[in-house]
């Protein structure tokens, strides 16, 4: 009573001798000595507060007197320090993270209305401590595969990674490690996703409202940066699991001027294989790696470096007949160079590959190699300036050079009848400039708007086919040679994107985005999934650009002091000149790929329910979206609408996480998908020695629906000590749903007589594993 | 650019997913289909008789036999001013016995309910086959089995676009099976077809024979597609499936082929 009285004494003004000091320093994360922008700085009683900028750095301007400060950042345990004040002061707060369950943290304070507050509309941000509790295949977390389980992000079916992001095929996002493109972010045939969660430090997905500086996709961006090296001690952590084990270490290099980072994981599906009586079988490799390393160097208090790499490869060997290797590739350097506490700029350079190599060998004499692949090398400048309270200026440019390999065919030894045929590299040249502004309005309007304009060209070396008409051989006229560097057919556009948040109060908001966006890469593969062989393809004189036009309205609201998170978002995209293969294309190794393909448009619309539980024992979350996705293309499916192979009416998921001690967590996913849209026959008939089947329309039935349910169980030990460790026991389909991965039309039966029929083939069911960790 | 062995092995690229995988066969309610009219018509160089078959589609799941339709008027001609009409020997089965001549056009006429499907293609050359070879394989692989393996000799012209089709018989038996499609295009092929082979395992004392078909180019378009519909695996180097696109209007399916034809034998001994 003493004290809130005394409180009040202080708060009243005294005139002529008021004299406002200030308390300024820095909040960062007490382990790493990383540095938090964006974290919530304030008195208790709220009457003053800020957010540390993008240095960590907050200040506070205070009259003299004794303050309670709460320091709060999502993820970290809040921190609270009385504070007396008589003069300009600093005050670091070092955050401890939060490995603890929510219940620890009060969350109170204007950060946790992020969802409201912030512009970023249709963005999620997501919390790897939180993921990592999660059921995982194989042992293995992996960030793609929850972010599927996210509203929006549609279930993509059984053994596949690829994100189908409202509407959009899993060839039309950017996914960016450290600002590296990632072509064919997945291994293992699409089972898990190339992101070895050890490594990574920020993870967003932006499903619309794509920022200004970024472009040439129609769907999303998942952006992923690496974390950055510890650079005050030692440190790491390990797993070691059934089928894959992975290490990860960091440390400083100079202590608080440079560090490291690098991890390592490995699947060992082949180990198992080694078991079998067949010999071909024990002699087969099945496996993949991903390698990461980073370093960053801070020079000085304005100017930042870091160097990032990725390796990764899949590799399957059959018993010295068949061998398919595959892998991406990225190298990104980063300068960070800081002008004033209001404006900075980074500059990025990057490299990344993919290449894939499919090996027969027939016969000692005989072999034959099929190789494709690509290579991007860009450079990204970005300069962020605030030029008052109100308005954050972010613009730059893109330029980036792409050089296409779609593909030879090496025939080895010398018996070989066939010629080596090699598909002729493609290269491009592609730029873009961006401008955009975040406006705070009001302190109820916010908006983000921008403008990007791109261009990209097809250069030549080339030789390049004319035709009089629709590509076909059949229409074929004469060939243009260009010379290297020669500009093709140049494409450009204007991409505005606009997205904005009006506060209706406190605890609820509306946000809508309109975004353009541009797309010349092209990914040649067939319907069902897109395999790593596919190959992408440039905009060139016969395949225009694709373009998306997306608007999205949402309606966001927290309830009971944020314990709860609810939204309802509903999306239109409309999407030109997208292209599908023809019946019977050639799918691979093709020197003309337009005459397989047509293009024309492509139509999604759907409605995203979204309700999350931050706080207390119990947390999770449950999404369920409705949508609908359909293309129409001159030239396939006798030029009527048709469903796109990756529409799912309904998608359910829910996720739940319960603490059930202070060291045990369980945790359990359930997914539900509309089934998927196939190409089946309505009939058959003979043909000389054959009975081939009829089709009526392309993906004209869904087969079974999608659904399964995944446990998880996570056991702490040793939370206090340095080493950290626990175990983690999963199950992935735990009442071993049979869920396709492809349809197919098994033949008659010449023994037994058994005629045509349509089979499935399913993948996993009933799949435990135990991964043990340990961070240290 | 179609490999012979090529489909076989894109099954294999399935194995890695098939680690704890199976396959369950289902019934998913399909549309009750219209039957459409099958055309199968051969026209050869050869001295046997030409073949048209006029046949129709059944349902998917139908264990019944396939309907034939054996009172069509079924006539063929050439742009040397000679027709035929073709007489029904069983089950829509149509026979003549005029001999094809390379380098002319042919033309298919099948009338039928009211309704005349008519189809027209030239027959193109071939290369002949100047002998069969066999060796003896010893080692047991993927893709061979202990055995005879039969290849060609044969030029291959360098100035035409040439397609080839092949079927293989082993005493007399057709050994292609119900999904082999053994066929090619000139554009992989360097100057001879030798070292072609057979895909198939003979035994000592078996006689082998090669038909070869020389095929236009929309023939070939309809066995490279009845392949992928007979081969649908549904993965990696899967097409979209299709119907194979037929050379008869009117919504028929099937093929009106006229091939030159070369024959070949060799007993191994």
């Amino acid at each position: 009573m003493v004290r809130h009285l005394l409180f009040l004494i202080l708060l009243i003004p005294i005139s002529g001798f008021a004299q406002n000091f200030t308390l300024s320093g820095v909040v960062k994360d007490s382990a790493s000595g990383e540095l938090l922008p964006g974290a919530s700085v304030y008195t208790i009683d709220r009457k003053n507060g800020t957010m540390t900028d993008f240095d960590g750095k907050y200040v506070l301007s205070l009259p003299a007197g004794t303050y309670e400060i709460e320091v709060y950042f999502y993820g970290y345990n809040t921190f609270n320090k009385t504070v007396k004040i008589t003069g300009n002061q600093t005050l670091d707060f070092p955050m401890a993270s939060a490995t603890e369950q929510l219940e620890a943290i009060v969350l109170k304070g204007e950060r946790s209305n992020e969802n409201i507050e912030d512009t970023k509309v249709s963005t999620i941000e997501l919390n790897i401590e939180e993921i990592k509790k999660l059921p995982a295949l194989f042992g293995e977390v992996d960030v793609i595969k929850n972010v599927q389980l996210l509203p929006g992000v549609q279930v993509a079916g059984e053994g596949n990674s690829g994100l189908y992001v409202r509407g959009g095929g899993a060839d039309q996002n950017l996914v960016l490690l450290d600002n590296a493109t990632i072509y064919n972010p997945v291994h293992a045939v699409g089972i898990f996703s190339v992101f070895n969660s050890d490594v990574l430090g920020s993870t967003e997905l932006y499903k619309g409202g794509v920022p200004a500086s970024y472009g040439g996709r129609l769907s999303a961006l998942l952006d992923i940066k690496t974390k950055t090296g510890n650079y005050e001690k030692f440190g790491g952590s390990a797993g070691i699991g059934l089928l894959a084990s992975r290490l990860m270490l960091e440390g400083p290099i100079v202590k608080n001027k440079a560090s490291f980072m690098v991890a390592a994981r490995r699947t060992y599906f082949d180990v198992f294989l080694g078991l079998s009586n067949d010999e071909s079988i024990r002699d087969t490799k099945l496996y993949f790696l991903d390698l990461n390393g980073k370093i960053s160097v801070k020079v000085n208090d304005k100017n930042f470096f870091e160097l990032s790499g990725y390796y990764g490869k899949d590799v399957l060997r059959l018993g010295g007949l068949f061998t398919n290797d595959y892998g991406n590739n990225s190298l990104t350097g980063q300068w960070k160079h800081i002008f004033s506490e209001r404006s900075y700029s980074q500059t990025f350079i990057t490299y990344s590959t993919f290449d894939f190599n499919i090996g027969f060998e027939f016969n000692e004499a005989e072999s034959l190699n099929i190789n494709n692949g690509l290579q991007d090398l860009g450079l990204k400048q970005i300069f962020t300036r605030d030029i008052n309270k109100k308005n954050t200026l972010t613009y730059g440019f893109d330029v980036s050079y792409k050089d296409f390999f779609p593909g030879e065919i090496i025939p080895g030894g010398e018996a070989s009848i066939l010629q080596e045929f090699i598909v002729p590299n493609t290269y491009s040249l592609d730029g873009a400039l961006y401008l955009s502004n975040k406006h705070k309005i009001s302190n109820r309007l916010s908006l983000d708007y921008g403008l990007r304009y791109s261009i990209f060209s097809q250069i030549g070396a080339a030789n390049v086919v004319n035709y009089n008409g629709v590509p076909d051989k059949s229409t074929a006229t004469d060939t243009s040679v260009y010379k290297r560097g020669e500009f093709i057919k140049p494409y450009s556009g204007l991409e505005p994107r606009l997205s904005g948040r009006y506060s209706l109060n406190e605890v609820s908001s509306i946000k809508a985005s309109y975004n353009r966006m541009y797309q010349y890469l092209h990914l040649l593969s067939n319907t069902t999934s897109p395999v790593p062989g596919s190959s992408w393809i440039p905009s060139s004189k016969y395949i225009e650009p694709e373009r998306a036009d997306q608007v999205a309205l949402g309606y966001f609201r927290n309830f009971k002091d944020n314990t709860y998170e609810a939204s309802v978002e509903a999306y239109y995209k409309y999407m030109t000149n997208v292209i599908d293969f023809v019946d019977d294309a050639e799918v691979f190794l093709n020197e003309t790929p337009e005459t397989e393909v047509r293009s024309g448009i492509s139509n999604a619309i759907g409605s995203e329910f979204f309700l999350r539980k931050n706080k207390g024992k119990t947390t999770g979350w449950i999404s369920y979206t409705l949508s609908k996705v359909t293309r129409q293309i001159d030239g396939i499916n006798n030029g009527e609408s048709y469903i796109a192979g990756y529409d799912r009416r309904h998608n359910l998921n829910i996720v739940l996480t319960h603490q059930l001690s202070k060291r045990v967590n369980v945790s359990g996913t359930f997914i539900y998908g509309t089934g998927r849209p196939f190409t089946l026959p309505s009939a058959k008939y003979q043909f000389d020695y054959t009975e081939p089947v009829y089709y009526t329309s392309r993906n004209g039935y869904r087969i079974r629906d999608y659904h399964r349910m995944d446990l998880a169980m996570n056991i702490d030990f040793n939370q206090e000590g340095k080493i950290k460790s626990s175990l983690n026991i999963s199950l992935y389909n735990a009442y071993g749903r049979k869920n396709p991965y492809t349809v197919v039309v098994e033949e008659k039966d010449p023994e037994t007589g058994e005629e045509k029929r349509l089979s499935m083939v399913y993948l996993f069911r009933w799949l435990p594993s135990i991964t043990y960790n340990i961070t240290f | 650019m179609k490999l012979l062995y090529i489909y076989r092995l894109a099954l294999l690229c399935f194995i890695p997913t098939c680690l704890s995988s199976c396959i369950e066969t289902i019934e998913p309610d399909l549309d009750e289909f219209k039957p459409q009219i099958v055309i199968e018509a051969l026209v050869t160089n050869q001295d046997r008789p030409q073949v048209v078959k006029v046949r129709k589609t059944r349902s998917f799941y139908s264990q019944q036999e396939q309907e034939y339709i054996s009172d069509a008027l079924v006539v063929i001609s050439d742009n040397a001013g000679n027709t035929d009409t073709l007489k029904h020997i069983d089950k829509g089965q149509y026979e003549s016995n005029f001999t094809g001549v390379v380098g002319r056009v042919y033309t298919l006429k099948v009338s039928t309910s009211g309704t005349t499907y008519e189809a027209s293609s030239p027959m193109n050359p071939l290369t002949k086959i100047d002998s069969l070879a066999y060796v003896y394989n010893d080692k047991e692989s993927f893709i061979k089995e202990i055995g005879y393996y039969v290849s060609l000799r044969a030029a291959e012209p360098q100035n035409t676009k040439d397609y080839y089709l092949w079927k293989f018989y082993r005493n007399g038996k057709l050994e292609n099976g119900p999904e082999d499609i053994v066929f090619i295009d000139d554009e992989m092929l360097s100057d001879n077809l030798n070292g072609i082979e057979a895909p198939y395992v003979f035994e000592l004392g078996d006689t082998v024979r090669v038909e070869m078909f020389s095929l236009t180019e929309p023939a070939y378009k309809f066995y490279n597609s009845l392949n992928n519909n007979l081969n649908n695996e549904g993965g990696f180097f899967s097409s979209p499936p299709a119907n194979p696109p037929s050379n008869i209007n009117n919504g028929a399916l099937g093929l009106f082929q006229v091939s030159a034809l070369e024959i070949a034998e060799v007993v191994i001994k």
